[in-house]
């Protein structure tokens, strides 16, 4: 690995300002656990990394109308375990607990983690499902963008040159909103995933007679970005035991994917899985619902 | 056919040549960091690219943790920097600095081992033994901080750590067996080994 100048702003502005003086050839760096790994692999090669770790209170998770924001340096591990966070936004909560492994968690940050835009990343999925906005700063401004307009391409954002990731807004889960995250690994359960899937929708009425209405679904580590599942209202309300219907939703998910063929399966064998994660997380919103 | 063997002190002998060889230029413009590791008190001057993992094992000469996959995803690295496990491999030293530092060397009080030590001989929770000082972090750590965890949530906090000698199930009885007996201090180093490289 390369040797870097490492700077240590104290505010966001100063760390912006760094951003720009040396333009390309720096980076930010938060817990550092996916960059650390490009670093060493000469994916990048900075000169200087301006070190986020001395900003105050970046890591704050504050309620702000209507639902949470959370700081770009909040920790995994620390957000798993916010009790607002998990009574807010459970299935953000999901994700989260299924990042990497624990130690990778540990350090790795919320707003890292949507920056290094990796496709196969847990967080997107589930902030694309929930709505999630984030907070983009240059130290003067800010502004806030949809995460679903975040993130552009593989490891490619919307960020511009001098600017930086504040924080995420997550729009609080409503009453009787339930959701689901499912990933498949492919290989063993700590490797990437395969495909993820999360789901947010209302069930209404009693067992056995239940319909799911305002669903939300969005497929992600098939394609650059989260996809978000078209064409789902006309299928609403879904019925639990309109079993027809139930397979046109999970076809009509699968002809919206275009994965491709990788290590971690072929594009046919993606889209099924896709389906079959599709099938489940249904059935697992139904008995959600069924609960009292 | 011969085959060199490892030699130790060959090792850090060549690890302290290189760190001369550096020009007094280069290690004047180098951070100097003050960290705890296993309850002593160190000063080392590192580069900003210097990994955690190599500051441990090359200038101090705790060699426990070790860079296998070098991703952060086989735990063989596993230390505990301020209370969590972290992959040493892809911490870089220089943001340890002030922290406290828990390796394996930190566990035994020098004559007795620590018990989760002591239970993963007796359950025979190893083979070749390259893993180990990483399985016994992440176990010191969950047991430490986690109120009785369900079977489930043990294997959730070791799946980040492989055996390819595939011991799972004796690592996994070695932990549950420890459920009763862990405390929160045992994330305290109890003096132990605290091996350095000669001057």
């Amino acid at each position: 690995m390369r040797d870097f100048e490492l700077l240590y702003p104290a505010t966001i502005a100063e760390a912006c300002q760094a951003l720009r003086r040396h333009g390309e050839g720096a980076r930010l760096l938060a817990g550092g656990t996916s960059l650390v790994q490009f670093l060493k692999e000469g994916m990048y090669v900075p000169e200087v990394l301006v070190a986020l770790q001395r900003i105050p209170a970046l890591d704050a998770v504050v309620a702000a109308d209507g639902g949470l924001r959370i700081g770009a340096m909040a920790r995994l591990t620390d957000l798993e375990r916010h009790a607002a966070l998990r009574q807010a936004a459970p299935l953000l909560r999901a994700a989260l607990h299924l990042v990497g492994n624990v130690r990778v968690r540990n350090v790795a940050t919320l707003g890292g983690n949507l920056c290094h835009a990796d496709p196969h990343a847990d967080p997107p999925t589930a902030l694309v499902a929930l709505r999630a906005e984030v907070v983009l700063g240059d130290g003067a401004q800010s502004r806030q963008l949809p995460v679903a307009e975040f993130l552009l391409d593989y490891y490619e954002t919307a960020l511009r040159p001098g600017e930086l990731l504040q924080g995420i807004i997550v729009p609080r889960q409503e009453r009787g909103q339930v959701s689901v995250y499912r990933r498949f690994t492919a290989v063993s359960e700590e490797d990437w995933p395969c495909v993820t899937l999360a789901a947010v929708g209302s069930v209404r009425g009693r067992a056995p007679n239940l319909a799911c209405a305002a669903l939300r679904l969005v497929v992600g580590a098939l394609e650059p970005r989260p996809r978000l599942i078209a064409g789902i209202d006309e299928l609403l309300p879904l019925e639990a035991g309109d079993a027809a219907r139930r397979e046109t939703l999970a076809e009509t998910v699968m002809a919206q994917l275009a994965p491709v063929d990788d290590l971690l399966g072929s594009a046919w064998y993606k889209r099924q899985i896709a389906g079959v994660l599709a099938r489940e997380a249904l059935a697992d919103l139904f008995q959600q619902g069924a609960a009292p | 056919m011969s085959t060199a063997q490892f030699d130790p002190a060959r090792y850090k002998a060549e690890q302290r040549q290189s760190w001369n060889a550096a020009s007094q230029h280069e290690r004047d413009r180098m951070p100097e960091i003050r960290l705890t590791v296993n309850g002593r008190q160190e000063r080392l001057t590192v580069k900003n690219s210097t990994l955690l993992v190599n500051a441990l094992r090359d200038q101090l000469g705790l060699t426990g943790a070790r860079e296998a996959c070098g991703v952060g995803i086989c735990g063989a690295c596993t230390v505990i920097v301020n209370r969590r496990t972290v992959s040493s491999c892809l911490s870089l030293a220089v943001l340890a600095d002030g922290a406290e530092v828990l390796t394996v060397e930190g566990l035994s009080d020098g004559d007795r081992l620590h018990p989760l030590q002591q239970a993963f001989l007796e359950a025979g929770a190893f083979q070749c033994g390259y893993c180990t000082p990483g399985f016994l972090m992440s176990g010191v750590a969950l047991l430490a901080t986690a109120e009785d965890p369900s079977e489930e949530e043990v294997r959730h906090f070791l799946v980040g750590n492989l055996c390819r000698c595939t011991s799972y199930q004796e690592i996994l009885s070695a932990v549950m067996k420890m459920k009763e007996q862990a405390s929160p201090d045992w994330l305290q180093p109890r003096g132990g080994l605290s091996a350095r490289p000669p001057a």
